[in-house]
């Protein structure tokens, strides 16, 4: 069922060629969460399948592509829960592989070693089409488990006691990585969105 | 006063763990007390806002 939705008939014809259409967009979404294109690929697939069988039942109270990334995210985490361990041994070799600290950051005395950026309106960068994409880029360039906790604590809103459940690691750990996911991608935001932003030093 | 007093380091890592947990008291009244001494620090918490804000908005809309 790779590639291609279920046949839907009649009314549903339209609806289901418009799901068919948004594999591309899931397909990205889930490759971002799994970090596994096969999972992905699963993930989406099983998506297609649920949704077209699901169309008459769908009450179009919200817009279709919501509905399906909705079901998208359960199929992401039938997949994550199936590889889980594949996924927790990697999380415990990346805190064992990195020894990353805030030093550069900050001076001796615990003070700002030089002034943030200012990343401005929120709004206004989020309705620029290109800001989503290169947030995508920078998550992309994550090791795949910071980006699969960031991810599943930030896009699928799962608490943080659920997510280190998920991802069968201790909640100092989850913190941990938690961390360095938001630290790096806002190294990577500073260097290819917000550069030229950052404000006057104070007194 | 003087006990809630923290540097930016710290007020750094409060700051993301504000994003997952919700701080005990203390730790809340210290973050708060150094955010408003602190220029560069209340942008690099408005900036962790923004990052959460902008990954939920991944979803097509």
């Amino acid at each position: 069922m790779r590639g291609a939705a279920m046949p839907a008939s009649g009314a549903d014809a339209p609806a289901a060629r418009e799901i068919a259409a948004l594999r591309p967009m899931m397909l990205g979404l889930a490759r971002l969460q799994l970090r596994n294109d096969a999972w992905a690929e699963d993930a989406v697939s099983e998506t297609l399948v649920a949704a077209v069988e699901g169309l008459p039942g769908f009450d179009r109270r919200s817009a279709l592509a919501t509905w399906v990334v909705g079901i998208l995210k359960h199929k992401i985490m039938d997949q994550f829960r199936r590889n889980r361990r594949e996924i927790s041994l990697e999380a415990q070799g990346t805190l064992a592989g990195e020894d990353e600290t805030l030093e550069p950051l900050f001076l001796e005395d615990g003070h700002r070693a030089a002034a943030p950026l200012d990343w401005g309106d929120p709004e206004q960068s989020l309705a620029r089409g290109q800001f989503l994409a290169v947030l995508q880029a920078c998550l992309d360039r994550l090791p795949a488990p910071l980006a699969r906790v960031f991810l599943l604590r930030e896009w699928l809103e799962f608490s943080t006691p659920e997510v280190c459940k998920e991802m069968q690691i201790t909640s100092t750990n989850c913190f941990v990585m938690l961390f360095r996911a938001r630290m790096r991608l806002r190294e990577c935001l500073e260097a290819t969105w917000f550069a030229g932003e950052r404000v006057q030093p104070h007194g | 006063m003087a006990r809630f007093r923290i540097d930016c380091r710290r007020a750094h890592w409060l700051l993301s763990q504000r994003c997952d947990q919700p701080l005990r008291t203390g730790e809340r009244l210290a973050l708060w007390l150094h955010l408003r001494s602190c220029e560069w620090c209340a942008i690099v918490a408005r900036n962790f806002r923004f990052l959460s804000t902008a990954a939920r908005r991944l979803d097509p809309r």
